[in-house]
């Protein structure tokens, strides 16, 4: 009596884009051996959230896909310039003992850390939790910012 | 063949595989849950970074849509550094059968997570008979 059945057809609806998926995770592997982003292993916890890594003008802004985290399970620390973000992800309690159709969600805890350039303002660190994704601002230090310097042509 | 008309050719080849090889649309399909309570089927997706309006849940013709559109906020002066999110929007389908009581399936967002309750209709509801 189960409601969803298995469509063959749909996996094979989405099967070109799988490849291009497929494509840009091999690109990141490689990219990923040429990067300073620590590399996280499955020791580390039970799933990994995805990052992204943006530098802006004047911070950094470190993003991960958190869905469904409760933001008092996450704990970020800062630790002679390596930032850590660990957490855990509960599974629903009332729904412990159903009947599981499909299960695909992560569950479990996770860490993940990142070597931050020394040149970021420490103590004016800020996170955010919104729609599912922390969202972690970086100031960057006075001596970092881009600046511009005219010279004078004589 | 001049050799201006061959390069033509050849770009003119490229152009149509680059154009074969682009995917018509790009979307990722959401992690789900699916379980099953003794009133009610429940979907739980994992949809992080979308905004709660830009989701759509549609029910017809014994399929269940759901979609989520990915906010894009471009800013010139960013440079992605590292990136792992994937930026499509969602997208997955499922086949529901008929013991789904279609006009009572609510949607909820929260964090991230869309849950969808697809109540059960008369038929599919587990009824206890008691032995007189």
């Amino acid at each position: 009596m189960s409601l969803i059945r298995w469509n063959p057809t749909r996996d094979l609806a989405t099967f070109p884009s799988d490849i291009f998926n497929m494509q840009r995770e091999m690109n990141k592997m490689f990219d990923s051996f040429s990067r300073g982003v620590d590399e996280p292993t499955l020791l580390n916890g039970n799933w990994m959230p995805a990052v992204d890594v943006a530098e802006e003008d004047n911070e950094y802004v470190v993003k991960i896909e958190l869905p469904g985290v409760n933001k008092d399970d996450v704990k970020i620390t800062l630790e002679s310039n390596i930032l850590t973000i660990r957490g855990e992800k509960k599974a629903e309690k009332e729904t412990k003992e159903k009947n599981y159709h499909r299960m695909e969600r992560s569950y479990g805890s996770f860490q993940r850390s990142f070597t931050l350039p020394t040149t970021v303002k420490n103590d004016k660190i800020d996170a955010e939790y919104r729609d599912g994704i922390l969202s972690i601002t970086l100031p960057k230090a006075e001596e970092a910012k881009p600046k511009h310097i005219e010279v004078k042509v004589k | 063949m001049t050799k201006n008309g061959q390069v033509a050719l050849v770009r003119r080849e490229n152009d149509a595989l680059a154009k074969r090889m682009e995917p018509l649309e790009e979307f990722v399909m959401p992690a789900v849950d699916i379980f099953e309570t003794a009133e009610a089927f429940i979907l739980m997706s994992d949809m992080p970074g979308v905004l709660k309006k830009s989701i759509s849940v549609q029910a017809e013709a014994g399929m269940l849509q759901i979609t989520g559109t990915i906010v894009q906020v471009q800013n010139e002066n960013v440079n992605l550094l590292y990136s792992e999110i994937c930026k499509a929007n969602y997208f997955r389908k499922f086949t529901i059968g008929n013991g789904i009581d279609v006009d009572n399936i609510q949607a909820k967002f929260d964090d991230g997570v869309l849950t969808v309750v697809l109540p059960k209709n008369e038929t599919m509801r587990v009824r206890e008979i008691p032995i007189k």
